[in-house]
């Protein structure tokens, strides 16, 4: 039962899934939007079940009686078939488990679930327009975000293989989804050779951690490697071929070559699910692995993520530059943006601060979420009413679509991280654990990216607002992406103007499964 | 009181977003901005009675409240508590005359702007609110979080003001992005530093009234990190005010920015920069000021001596103005590095601590004279183009005897700005050089070079050129003056009198800041 419990957010997913799957069938003709309306149902009560596993009973404690924090391994030899509270057992005796629930992991099953639903509402317009077969999108992108959840609370080498390789065949054909569209092919065929190979690599350096310690747990490897520190190499080659594997879902420099072509060719909807989704889902696994199998090393891959950190950020925003497709444009931003959030992972000071790179990246990530979203959902809206993604067709906005254009301007801000946005204080925090853990030359460099970022992200919103409408009149938004920008919006805006419960909320995730901060 | 001065042109912004006519807007914009004038004139008035704290929801920590000794009308609530970020308001002599100078300059920009901008109404007095709440913001935030917020809040408004309605012959839309970067690139560097500062202050603080405390010197022992972070507040600063060799985006800025714009870019977006100089580099980075003040100083003198001769050779008259800001800004940072070149020891000494105090005084009057008659030479500059469309000085002439209202305004703000005795410049530049002879004598005998300099240009390039001369048949049926251009410029020509005449009211009110502050350098 409890295991049910502690598993409900990925199962209500799975199940969901599977039920558009089979209603699909059944109701051959055309089957409008009930299908999608479902798999929204599904993502609600998802989201309701994380919260309700995410606390715990607090007695006493001020307000309502709940806190954050609820914590449960599964599938361990201890666990007898149910749930053991990490609250009250010591860590040796649940070391074998596959997978936990923890307060990070449900940090990423909130994440996952928020991008979720804001993609399902704006893709109920594009895809009603654009393809006949809808019931299987809306079912893989439930299966999809099942795969992100399970990937962030993933403890043993095979469960972070299996959740990995789910996530990637679930992306690889939402990428080509628009069958008859050759963009849509090329982006799908592209996207996968790149994952397979990578995802081979990542394979070999795991065989190697099993092959070095005897065990496939993370916990467990983490022991191994700090006992014996004749490993030292053999861990850190595994751990730069395991990198291949999440940089690619991460897009990082050099394995983000799949990323715009795909970003390109994808739907938008799932151009902009894969800029959030797998990136954040790929650093819950990269942070785990990071910290809880080879903490020991960690002055080593500090310095290695730092100098990946440079790379990404800097060729992510310098490419930026000279595009003039929007969603290649974003593409490589968001390339740039994984880059910011290494900084933090990279300046990890295992000192607990509230400028602790782990809060950092952590905090980075869910404000990046509200404002890619939200950029996503005004080029959605915009190519859904006028198919328009290049810049140069964006002229007169302020015109056509006053909303639009002043909340695109609003998010262009928070991704560059000007205040007052929430991506601001996502940069503040990078920024101040580099800082904090006496990076300076990287924090510089990350400032200085940041002022060239401005100079693309404005880009786009000089035709919106400085140039005359070259055709066409107002532009109408449905309902549901309305309501999905207006709330990614106002979160941009509250997230900024109350950061603390954020801040709490994430350093309350921070703690982890087996991290033993030495 | 000192939130409401803040938010209240936001407030008004929003609400003229749903109104429904262009001259609706227009006039609510207006009558609307009176609000923050009177409050400014107000909180002028009373704050010398109102030490005391206004305490809005929970309390700031005792020793924030013991820190703000020298400011007034304080407001403090906590913000963000595990960062210790506190909304943390507060004035002094330095901030109140500047506070009055943003909002007179917005009603009176807005006023004239109600009359000239007829397109996209909406979003210009919106986005011309929302900058006025991101400059008294700056000028009234105690908090380095909440400081650095308000610093960038201003950029956003006036990269679309110069990029809407700049001319489009003078590349808005270049000049807006430049103004940005190269602002944001200088900013970015202060947010560094900020953190650096909260990391290394014990108990971790972002408040600017503890920081100040000599008591609270965060980098008194390292002097590596103090000097980084003073040059992360310095490289913002400077861009911003701008001191040679940072100074490359304001003549495409100003040129391109509609007129109203220009005047609040060139009365209050520069002195945000010097009031940064004072407020956070004076009293917190004592030390290394001292250290590197003569090479400041070296390159306000550049400013003055470049500015001036930059300004000389140019045939537009707008750029020609712009370039005499370079000029004028060069006197403020010559006259706070030469008080900050003192170190705690001269100043115990009563002489030497009054030379200190009149370079900051100068410096401090010769922003807000800047400011107004600055302001005055933009508005000029864009009623002559309303008239001709033209900038082009070589085209015009015997414009005196043909507009003379307007030749008699340009002329007393000309000879203001050239430093005529009996006119504000005057005051605050001769407070200036009484300040830095005794610290820095050939940097100011230089510095006088390029007074001589000024009077040059404006004289042989703006009066001869303007308003001497025999004017060309073409002009023939230009118009004086309109009513609403006498009044937007009577304000701005009264104040300039009446400093000139009769300084000390204003004085009076910048030296109590100034002494306070350099009492906290000396010890004293």
């Amino acid at each position: 039962m409890d295991l049910i419990l502690y598993l409900s957010p990925e199962l209500i997913l799975i199940i969901f899934a599977l039920l558009i799957f089979g209603l699909d069938l059944l109701w051959r003709e055309d089957t409008g939007l009930r299908l999608g309306w479902i798999a929204l149902i599904g993502m609600v009560l998802a989201f309701f079940a994380t919260l309700a596993i995410s606390f715990r009973a607090a007695p006493g404690a001020p307000g309502l009686p709940i806190q954050w924090g609820n914590q449960v391994a599964l599938f361990c030899s201890a666990c007898k078939g149910g749930a053991v509270d990490l609250l009250t057992v010591a860590y040796a005796q649940v070391e074998d488990a596959l997978f936990v629930s923890d307060n990070f992991t449900n940090f990423f099953r909130l994440v996952a679930v928020i991008t979720g639903i804001g993609i399902l509402l704006a893709s109920f317009g594009y895809m009603s327009t654009r393809s006949k077969s809808r019931g299987e999108f809306f079912g893989l992108f439930l299966l999809a975000v099942s795969a992100m959840m399970l990937m962030g609370g993933s403890t043993n080498l095979l469960m972070i293989f299996l959740s990995t390789e789910f996530l990637s065949y679930t992306s690889y054909i939402l990428t080509g989804y628009l069958r008859e569209n050759k963009r849509s092919n090329e982006a799908s065929i592209k996207y996968f050779l790149f994952g397979s190979i990578t995802s081979a690599v990542m394979l070999y350096g795991m065989s190697i951690y099993y092959g070095a310690t005897g065990s496939l747990n993370l916990v467990r490897i983490g022991a191994v490697f700090t006992q014996s520190t004749e490993l030292e190499v053999m861990a850190l080659f595994a751990t730069a071929l395991m990198m291949a594997g999440f940089g690619f879902k991460i897009a990082l420099v050099p394995f983000h070559g799949w990323a715009p072509d795909a970003y390109e060719g994808a739907p938008t909807p799932v151009t902009a699910f894969l800029s959030i989704g797998p990136k954040a889902a790929g650093f819950a696994i990269l942070i785990r692995v990071l910290l809880e199998a080879v903490i020991v090393y960690h002055n080593d891959w500090s310095t290695m993520l730092a100098i990946l950190a440079v790379i990404t950020m800097t060729l992510g925003n310098v490419i930026a530059l000279t595009q003039s497709n929007v969603k290649r444009l974003l593409a490589y931003s968001s390339i740039a943006q994984a880059g910011y959030m290494l900084i933090g992972l990279a300046a990890f000071s295992m000192s607990k601060g509230i400028f602790d790179g782990l809060n950092a990246v952590l905090i980075y990530i869910f404000v990046y979420v509200f404002t890619n979203l939200g950029a996503f959902l005004v080029v959605i809206a915009i190519e859904n009413a006028t198919g328009a993604v290049d810049i140069s067709q964006y002229g007169g906005m302020i015109r056509r679509a006053p909303l639009l254009a002043v909340l695109m301007a609003y998010f262009m801000l928070s991704l560059a991280g000007i205040p007052p946005t929430a991506g601001f204080i996502g940069k503040f925090f990078v920024f101040g654990s580099a800082l904090n853990a006496g990076m300076s030359w990287l924090a510089a460099i990350g400032v200085i990216n940041s002022v060239i970022s401005v100079f693309y992200y404005f880009r786009v919103l000089r035709p919106m607002f400085f140039e005359p409408s070259p055709e066409g009149g107002k532009i109408s938004v449905d309902r549901w992406l309305n309501f999905g920008l207006i709330v990614s919006a106002l979160l941009t805006l509250l997230i900024m103007l109350f950061p603390t419960p954020l801040i709490n909320l994430v350093s309350g995730s921070a703690t982890m499964f087996g991290l033993v901060l030495r | 009181m000192l939130t409401a001065l803040v938010f209240l042109p936001l407030l008004g912004g929003i609400i003229l977003l749903f109104l429904p006519t262009d001259n609706a807007i227009k006039r609510f914009a207006v009558i609307w901005s009176f609000i923050p004038l009177i409050l400014s004139v107000v909180a002028w008035v009373i704050y010398p009675t109102w030490p005391e704290f206004t305490m809005l929801g929970t309390n700031c920590s005792p020793d924030i409240v013991h820190a703000s000794q020298m400011f007034y009308l304080g407001e403090c609530v906590q913000w963000i508590p595990v960062l210790n970020v506190n909304y943390h308001l507060g004035v002094d002599g330095i901030s109140i005359p500047l506070i009055f100078l943003t909002t007179l300059l917005t009603t009176v920009g807005l006023y004239y702007s109600s009359r000239v901008i007829n397109e996209r109404v909406r979003e210009f007095f919106f986005l011309f609110l929302l900058l006025e709440t991101g400059m008294i913001g700056v000028f009234v935030a105690l908090d380095f979080f909440l400081f650095y917020i308000f610093w960038e809040v201003g950029l956003v408004p006036m990269y679309f003001l110069i990029g809407i309605w700049g001319h489009a012959e003078d590349r808005p839309h270049y000049s807006a992005i430049k103004f940005f970067l190269y602002t944001l690139a200088g900013s970015v560097f202060m947010l560094l530093a900020i953190i650096a500062i909260y990391l290394n202050t014990k108990p971790n603080t972002f408040d600017i009234a503890v920081v100040m405390q000599r008591a609270n010197q965060p980098f008194a022992s390292d002097v590596f990190i103090s000097t980084i972070a003073f040059f992360g507040f310095f490289l913002a600063f400077a861009i911003k005010v701008p001191i040679f060799p940072f100074h490359t985006w304001l003549p495409d800025a100003h040129t391109a920015a509609p007129t109203a714009g220009s005047v609040i870019l060139a009365g209050v977006l520069l002195k945000l920069g010097t009031y940064g100089f004072i407020r956070i580099l004076m009293p917190v980075f004592p030390d290394v000021f001292r250290q590197y003040a003569i090479p400041i100083a070296i390159l306000a003198v550049i400013s003055i001596v470049y500015g001036a001769l930059v300004a000389m050779s140019q045939t537009d008259f707008k750029r020609l103005i712009a370039y005499s800001s370079v000029n004028h800004m060069g006197f403020v940072i010559l006259g706070l590095a030469a008080a900050a070149i003192m170190t705690p020891d001269q100043l115990q000494n009563q002489n030497l601590f009054n030379t200190a105090a009149s370079g900051v005084n100068g410096a401090v009057l010769a922003m807000f004279n800047h400011g107004i008659i600055t302001g005055a030479l933009f508005f000029l500059v864009g009623m002559l183009y309303e008239r001709t469309h033209t900038r082009d000085l070589n085209s015009f002439g015997g414009f005196g005897a043909q507009i003379p209202v307007y030749g008699g305004l340009l002329l007393l703000t000309v000879f203001a700005s050239l430093g005529l005795p009996g006119l504000a410049g005057f005051v605050g530049e001769f407070l200036v050089l009484r300040g830095s002879y005794a610290t820095l004598t050939t940097l100011s005998a230089i510095a006088v070079i390029g007074i001589v300099f000024t009077a040059a240009y404006f004289l042989w390039r703006v009066i001869q050129r303007v308003l001497l001369g025999v004017a060309d048949e073409k002009w023939a049926k230009l118009p004086d003056l309109h009513a609403f251009e006498v009044v937007t410029l009577v304000p701005l020509a009264i104040l300039t009198v009446l400093i000139g005449v009769y300084p000390s009211w204003i004085i009076d009110t910048i030296n109590q800041a100034s002494v306070a502050i350099l009492n906290l350098i000396g010890g004293i």
